[in-house]
């Protein structure tokens, strides 16, 4: 499996695409989907996770499809209560997150497929969900322009949660749908950088729970990314460019543009500072190096607009989907069954300890001091091994002794004879 | 005299003297002659003990690429000398003399460790089956069975490595299992060899145990259950049944052993808290355990069940401590070790379980008080129920570890559970622990967590390491008269650290005799830390203020008292190691606070910075490093720089080189060859070939002579230094939005100027603490705002590096 992946699709059904970002071939075609906008992700870089765009607009459901980073056809088809929009998942991959086309989201515990809770958080439809660099918040925007802050913990108390008030902040500077939310680096003060169709993007401070800063844009964006040293960040906008902006200055914070795209950008991912990935409206993938501002390669992924541009590192030996239960409907509030968790420990990787020479040392020490009854025991042993041996010699000695004055007579005995 | 080929060329690096050594060695492992009685003083084995392991006897390799012209002869000669080493082992091991045979053993173990691969496969077989021979002789010394067991797993901890021997040596390690079954049976003194022996059978010899896995986990529990073994083999056998269920290797028999721990866990406590809480817990939790409809295991029986007669207050000390700390023991091994497959945790079960010990605090709680609750009763287990608790705490412990982020949907309850018992433990050794808990919550969990905590952190630290709430609480205890008023005192001592008069002295010492040790004062301070890091100061600001004085009041303090400049507060009887590292933790809780963002700059940066300085002249300690990180780490807080992303020069270069390199040789054609045959790369398309030859031609000149001007700086064309894009194959507007930091690069200077780096217009810098939250902040204050000396503020340079 190559080491580093560019996935597309697009809110058609073409697939998923995947190449090598650095060989730029084309790897393998994950068939049936056409997500919507965030509707793409990889599940702790142990397989792709996609939400479907419903059938028609009447339908009640459409399906997340899993599949695994070998394999062609899905593995797993799952029916959430309702169409699920953006899709997130943490990066140990344990827990999946979708919003819902009524403003709800949904936690699902990805081993069991238990939707393990579900809250009403927005009014309207859920458009993007992002979680913090720690994973500790969830951070959703809604198409009413409204972006709020969960802190999961919270979700999951019974006593806070009857108060109500379970957002931790809920920013309502947007004043129309929020297209992209992007999160920094950092603990507890990260920074939060959010666009919308209101042609602006907007920038919250965590820790301070408001907004830092508004920036206004020529065009509506419809995609972010942001610089890994937090320096700028990149906004892929409907007139087909992709605005650099410096996050550091206040006025004309525009410090570069990308334009290549005669048509809307429509999803971009940045990789390391110095690679950009973006997709625009007409299925055509670029890769930017940022230094140069130069188009390095194109990929071409369908005829069809795309949606989601994702650069994934899939885990060398990939999860085996066959017993990936789907995802459940509703939460499950039998008590016997939810104080279980499915939890992947380490692999064990045993390794050699050897013995003998540490003991030898520790045992010598004892011998040393010789104050342990094994040693008194066995100075024992040896004391009457070697007395035996003593003994034994001493009998040899004397039945020589014997032999020899026996000889020593008879020899006497023999000369007196005459 | 020696023919002059006998002398070392090489001195000490001559590997002709490695077999000449061994030789020797060899020699005074015989006991012939006068040589006799000085194996027996176990100098003489240190000594050659020493030797092949600094040498290297053993290992019979030769340096790569080692050309000596007498190579064959030297290995000839090394292998002939291991060869007599070897076999003169072989007879000390099967002599009958017990300190022949012990040395023997010893170093045959140390030579299957360094011998080489050849040599282990020729000759394990003949050393398994010497090595048998001792085990199962009964008349054995300790000394001997020890080294006869670590010898063993050694040899097939070695072996396991071979593929090619795999078979044979399994088929070896079962013949193992039984002389160990048959010790634990025994009830063996030195068990401790033959579990090590256990368990790494288990780690690579799964199937070896598998046979007999049920007899092994019955031996190991009934060994657990019968609770009188000491507490260090009870550790080693609990980590041997949780390592168990790796003989097997699935998901089922992971959970069997858990549930059993669990259930007899439980069992115990229906037993010793009897009276002591609200009833039906344990029935609760059993439920929990074994859902309806489901079977529970065949529980381990208690051997030495304990008959009416058995008094229970000798029982409790005796049995049922050690047993409830194997038990919880096991689980934690099972919780954090790693397993081929994903288990089940029972997640609730055993937070139930936790949450039922740590609400026994010893009162009575049932009203018609039981004959077994006798007032002696309640006396016992009260002094056994810290240990009780510790015990329990670690389990929760392995449990936060083992579940990282699985434990969200439970998070809040495990909160509850700890915040509740943290207002009730009073005893330091238990605080420490629950602080380390509470740490290990942040850890896992993050930002959210911190929301949560922040107050009972700061809260309860504050109370363990504030001296003054020590005096009072002194002043309380007693010897009221003599601490009349020192809290007041004290307190005007701490503003001004110079007062140090002879009476303050004296009662600081008497203060520092009775204050909270210093073990929980270290892991209060590790449990701010944490919090800082991963909290900040996320909706708490006026909880943040409180700690950020706690810390530097105690860090300025504990350094003082570090270096021993003053003196008065010196703790006596405080071993200096554990000082240090109360001041090492201080001073890096101290940086967490200094580091950690908050709505306002860091109120004692300079005094920080001072202290700092300070301490990095300590040299040689871990404080000094750490004070030298510290500032390293400050850096960016005191000079904040906007660094432009490239500032090199060079790298115009550079892009010459790579540009052609991938060009032409990775993508031939790409930028425009293959224009006519454009489907030879489906995948990829051509961009703009058309414009973008000629325009390749174009850019290549301009960057060669970019590329020539970049190394000669003096010239400082800036037409010559524009990057290579600038107008090239581009529309006007991406020249008119260029990136102001190459503007200023081409403006001023290509040479390699840090101070270049820091040259930004002002409106960037203010604009940069706003993003940062330091509202208040503007320019000038940044610079007249840092009193230390040693660190001037950055010049803001005026820019007039706009382009025109």
């Amino acid at each position: 499996m190559e080491g580093e992946m560019i996935i597309a699709s697009s809110p058609v059904d073409t697939g998923v695409n995947s190449w090598g970002l650095n060989s730029g071939t084309k790897l393998l075609n994950y068939k049936v989907c056409s997500s919507p906008r965030h509707g793409l992700t990889s599940v702790g870089s142990r397989f792709i996770a996609s939400s479907q765009i419903p059938a028609s607009r009447s339908a009640s459901t459409a399906p997340i499809y899993f599949w695994s980073w070998d394999k062609p056809q899905f593995g797993v088809k799952s029916f959430p209560a309702e169409p699920i929009g953006p899709l997130t998942a943490n990066s140990e991959g344990t827990y999946l997150m979708g919003g819902g086309s009524s403003g709800s989201i949904y936690l699902w515990e990805v081993a069991s497929g238990k939707l393990l809770n579900k809250w009403h958080a927005h009014y309207r439809s859920v458009t993007c969900l992002a979680l913090s660099d720690d994973e500790s918040l969830l951070i959703s925007g809604s198409d009413d322009g409204c972006v709020r802050v969960w802190n999961l913990i919270m979700i999951f108390d019974a006593l806070k949660a009857q108060s109500g008030l379970s957002y931790l902040y809920s920013w309502t500077e947007h004043a129309l749908r929020v297209t992209d939310i992007v999160v920094g680096r950092g603990l507890s003060n990260s920074i939060i950088i959010s666009s919308s169709e209101d042609r602006t993007c907007k920038i919250f401070s965590l820790s301070e729970g408001k907004i830092m800063r508004s920036i206004p844009l020529d065009s509506v964006a419809d995609a972010l990314a942001i610089d890994p040293g937090e320096h700028r960040f990149y906004a892929g906008c409907r007139d087909g460019k992709i605005y650099i902006k410096s996050l550091n200055a206040e006025n004309n914070p525009t410090i570069g543009i990308l334009f290549d795209h005669s048509v809307a950008v429509t999803s971009i991912a940045c990789r390391d500072g110095t690679t950009l990935v973006s997709g625009s409206e007409d299925g055509i993938i670029r890769i930017w190096d940022i230094m140069t501002q130069h188009v390095v390669r194109v990929l071409k992924h369908a005829k069809a607009p795309i949606s989601n541009v994702l650069l994934v590192k899939p885990t060398r030996q990939g999860t085996n989907l066959a017993h990936q239960p789907p995802l459940s409907k509703y939460v499950d509030s039998s008590e016997g069954d939810l104080g279980r968790n499915i939890v992947i420990l380490p692999q064990p990787c045993w390794k050699p300890n050897f013995l003998s020479s540490g003991l030898m040392g520790r045992q010598l020490k004892e011998f040393q001091e010789n104050n342990s009854s094994a040693v008194a025991e066995m100075e024992v042993e040896r004391l009457r091994i070697e007395n035996k041996k003593l003994v034994e010699m001493a009998e040899k000695w004397k039945k020589l002794c014997q032999d020899q004055q026996s000889f020593y007579v008879k020899e006497l005995l023999d000369h007196t004879k005459p | 005299m020696a023919p002059f080929s006998d002398y070392l060329a090489g001195g000490v690096n001559d590997l002709r003297l490695k077999p000449r050594i061994l030789r020797s060695l060899t020699r005074d492992l015989d006991d012939t002659g006068d040589r006799r009685s000085r194996l027996f003083d176990g100098e003489e084995l240190a000594n050659i003990l020493e030797k092949v392991q600094l040498h290297g006897l053993l290992s019979e390799v030769l340096p790569e690429g080692y050309a000596g012209k007498d190579e064959a002869k030297l290995r000839e000669e090394w292998r002939s000398a291991v060869d007599a080493w070897v076999e003169r082992l072989l007879l000390l091991v099967s002599d009958k003399m017990p300190q022949k045979c012990w040395a023997g053993t010893c170093l045959l173990g140390v030579t299957i460790e360094e011998c080489t691969s050849e040599r282990l496969i020729a000759s394990y077989s003949i050393w398994f089956e010497k090595l048998l021979q001792n085990i199962q002789a009964s008349s054995n010394n300790r000394f001997i069975y020890e080294a006869s067991y670590a010898c063993l797993s050694d040899l097939f901890t070695r072996l396991s490595s071979f593929p090619n021997v795999k078979k044979e040596s399994t088929s070896f390690s079962g013949r193992l299992v039984q002389p160990i079954l048959q010790l634990l049976d025994d009830d063996g003194s030195f068990m401790e060899a033959a579990i090590d022996l256990l368990c790494m059978l288990i780690k690579f010899y799964p199937s070896a145990i598998y046979r007999c896995y049920d007899k092994v986990e019955s031996a190991l529990a009934s060994k657990i259950m019968s609770g009188n073994s000491n507490m260090e083999v009870l550790k080693k056998i609990s980590g041997a049944l949780a390592l168990l269920p790796h003989a097997k290797g699935d998901s089922g028999s992971w959970s069997v052993i858990m549930q059993k721990l669990m259930i007899s866990i439980n069992l115990l406590l229906n037993d010793v808290f009897e009276g002591l809480e609200e009833e039906g817990k344990g029935s609760e939790i059993m439920k929990l355990l074994v859902p309806a409809g489901m079977e529970a295991p065949p529980l381990w029986d208690q051997k030495n069940k304990p008959e009416g007669s058995t008094h229970a207050t000798r029982r409790l000390r005796e049995s049922i401590s050690p047993l409830l700390y194997s038990l919880t023991y096991s689980c934690c091994v099972m919780l954090t070790n790693p397993y081929p497959v994903q288990v089940t945790i029972p997640v609730r079960p055993l937070l139930t379980l936790i949450g039922r010990v740590l609400n026994v605090d010893g009162t009575l709680v049932s009203k018609t008080v039981l004959p077994s609750t006798t007032s002696l009763y309640q006396e016992l287990l009260c002094s056994e129920l810290p240990t009780f608790h510790l015990y329990i705490l670690d389990l929760l412990i392995a449990t936060i570890k083992g579940l990282k982020s699985q434990l969200l949907p439970h998070a809040a309850s495990v909160v509850q559970h700890v915040t509740d018992y943290f207002r009730r433990a009073t005893l330091p050794s238990i605080r420490a622990k629950v602080y380390y808990t509470l740490e290990l919550l942040l850890h896992s969990m993050g930002a959210g967590m911190s929301l949560y905590l922040a107050e009972h952190v700061i809260g309860n630290a504050s109370i363990d390491l504030d001296e003054v709430h020590e005096n009072i609480c002194i002043s309380k205890l007693g010897n009221e008269a003599s601490l009349k008023g020192s809290p007041k005192k004290r307190k005007r001592g701490r503003s001004s650290s110079q007062s140090n008069g002879v009476e303050e002295e004296t009662k600081s010492v008497i203060a520092g005799k009775k204050s909270a040790p210093l073990s929980v004062k270290i892991a209060a301070l590790r449990a701010m830390e944490t919090l800082l890091s991963v909290g900040g100061s996320l909706k708490s600001e006026t909880r943040r203020l409180e700690a950020d004085r706690l810390l530097i009041n105690l860090a300025t303090k504990s350094l003082d008292t570090f270096t021993g400049k003053a003196g008065k507060y010196l703790c006596i009887g405080e071993s200096p190691t554990l000082q240090e590292e109360y001041c090492l933790v201080a001073l890096q809780a101290l940086l967490s606070s200094l580091l950690s963002p908050s709505h306002v700059r860091p109120p004692y940066l300079s005094q920080g910075l001072e202290l700092f300085q300070k301490g990095k002249l300590e040299i040689g300690t871990e404080v000094a490093t750490f004070c030298e990180k510290a500032l390293l780490a400050l850096e960016v807080l005191i000079h904040p720089r906007d660094i432009p992303l490239v500032n090199y020069p060079i790298p115009i270069a550079a892009v010459v080189s790579m540009n052609e390199f991938d060009d032409e040789e990775m993508h031939p054609g790409w930028w425009g060859e293959s224009d006519d045959d454009g489907d030879t790369q489906p995948q990829s398309m051509d961009v703009d070939a058309q414009k973008s030859q000629g325009v390749e031609q174009e850019r290549r000149e301009d960057n060669k002579e970019a590329a020539t001007s970049s190394f000669e700086p003096e010239k400082n064309e800036s037409s010559s230094v524009l990057p290579p894009e600038l107008g090239l194959g581009h529309t006007q507007a991406a020249v008119d939005q260029l990136p102001s930091q190459y503007l200023q690069n081409i403006g001023s200077d290509t040479k390699y100027a840090v101070s270049q780096d820091t040259v930004k217009d002002t409106q960037g810098k203010k604009s940069y603490y706003d993003l940062l939250g330091n509202n208040s902040l503007k320019g000038k204050e940044l610079m007249n705002d840092s009193d230390s000396d040693s660190v001037p503020p950055v010049m803001l340079g005026e820019t007039d590096t706009e382009s025109d």
